[in-house]
């Protein structure tokens, strides 16, 4: 009997677990995509987001915007910063020159695709490659992918 | 014995990263920076169209190609030349960096990009021809 209830336990347990994951995960960009906040005036948005399934495995890595940290990337998560227009370099490390680099007009929104190396059969990944994709081809790509949260000023 | 494997592990995690830095400076292109004077008369901004594909070498020895009929605006001007912006798709080079690029033109042919993320300008090795269909 009290193997029984054991068991029912572990049963709630995961139950809770798979509850709390599943609020953290945010809401897909094709419910969000017309309820984004408008951008002040003289601002233009950058979109990050990683068009990979989300079970491959990895460290998350810092994206900086003109060196300062942004968020990381996520698999099948995108996420947004807001800057005025002007001049970007968009990189995952402070000691190469990877990345992407644009300018950022008034009203205009750019999108950073990021893709995780695959090193094989063990699911890990390591470098990062970035492009600036097409706004067509991101938002289509964009459809099934969760929001996830930059990160906040002062606090990366 | 465990200090020599580690040294043997560290002379190989050096060399592998010496190769990447190799490697990554190769692919780098050369860039100065410049600074553009944009154009702010909107009647004065020119268009052109390439009349067909224009072949280039980057000074990191990479080709690539400018797609005929792709459409560009002037944006302003640099030491270099006449700067002008795409007006259908992104265009970039592909160095260490991708970075987004728009051509420079002077004398009739490409000299380079100007390169709007970065504010600078990289050359060509040498400069081409370009087929353009100039509108006004």
């Amino acid at each position: 009997m009290s193997a029984w209830f054991k068991q029912i336990g572990r049963i709630v347990a995961a139950a809770a677990v798979l509850g709390a994951l599943a609020a953290c995960a945010g809401p897909r960009y094709s419910v969000v995509q017309n309820t984004l906040p408008p951008l002040a005036a003289g601002e233009g948005r950058i979109f990050f987001y990683q068009p990979q399934p989300s079970n491959i495995s990895g460290a998350q890595q810092k994206l900086r915007v003109n060196n300062e940290v942004v968020g990381r990337n996520k698999p099948a998560a995108f996420f947004y910063v807001d800057r005025p227009a002007g001049s970007y370099v968009v990189t995952n490390l402070y000691w190469t020159g990877d990345g992407v680099s644009f300018a950022l007009d008034e009203g205009q929104s750019r999108y950073v695709r990021i893709t995780a190396e695959n090193l094989g059969s063990t699911g890990t990944v390591g470098k990062l490659t970035m492009q600036l994709a097409e706004p067509e081809q991101a938002q289509a790509e964009m459809q099934p992918l969760r929001l996830w949260g930059a990160a906040t000023p002062g606090r990366p | 014995m465990f200090s020599r494997s580690l040294r043997k592990h560290g002379a190989r995690i050096a060399l592998v990263a010496a190769a990447g830095m190799v490697l990554s400076g190769c692919l780098s292109v050369s860039t100065q920076q410049v600074a553009l004077a944009p154009v702010t008369d909107v009647d004065s901004a020119n268009e052109l169209s390439l009349a067909r594909n224009v072949i280039f070498t980057l000074s990191n020895g990479t080709n690539q190609t400018l797609p005929a009929g792709s459409r560009w605006r002037r944006a302003g001007a640099i030491a270099q030349g006449d700067v002008y912006r795409p007006l259908d798709r992104n265009f970039v080079i592909q160095g260490r960096r991708q970075a987004e690029a728009w051509i420079v033109a002077a004398g009739g042919k490409l000299a380079g990009f100007y390169l709007p993320g970065e504010r600078s300008y990289t050359p060509l090795s040498h400069p081409v021809t370009l087929p353009v269909e100039m509108r006004q």
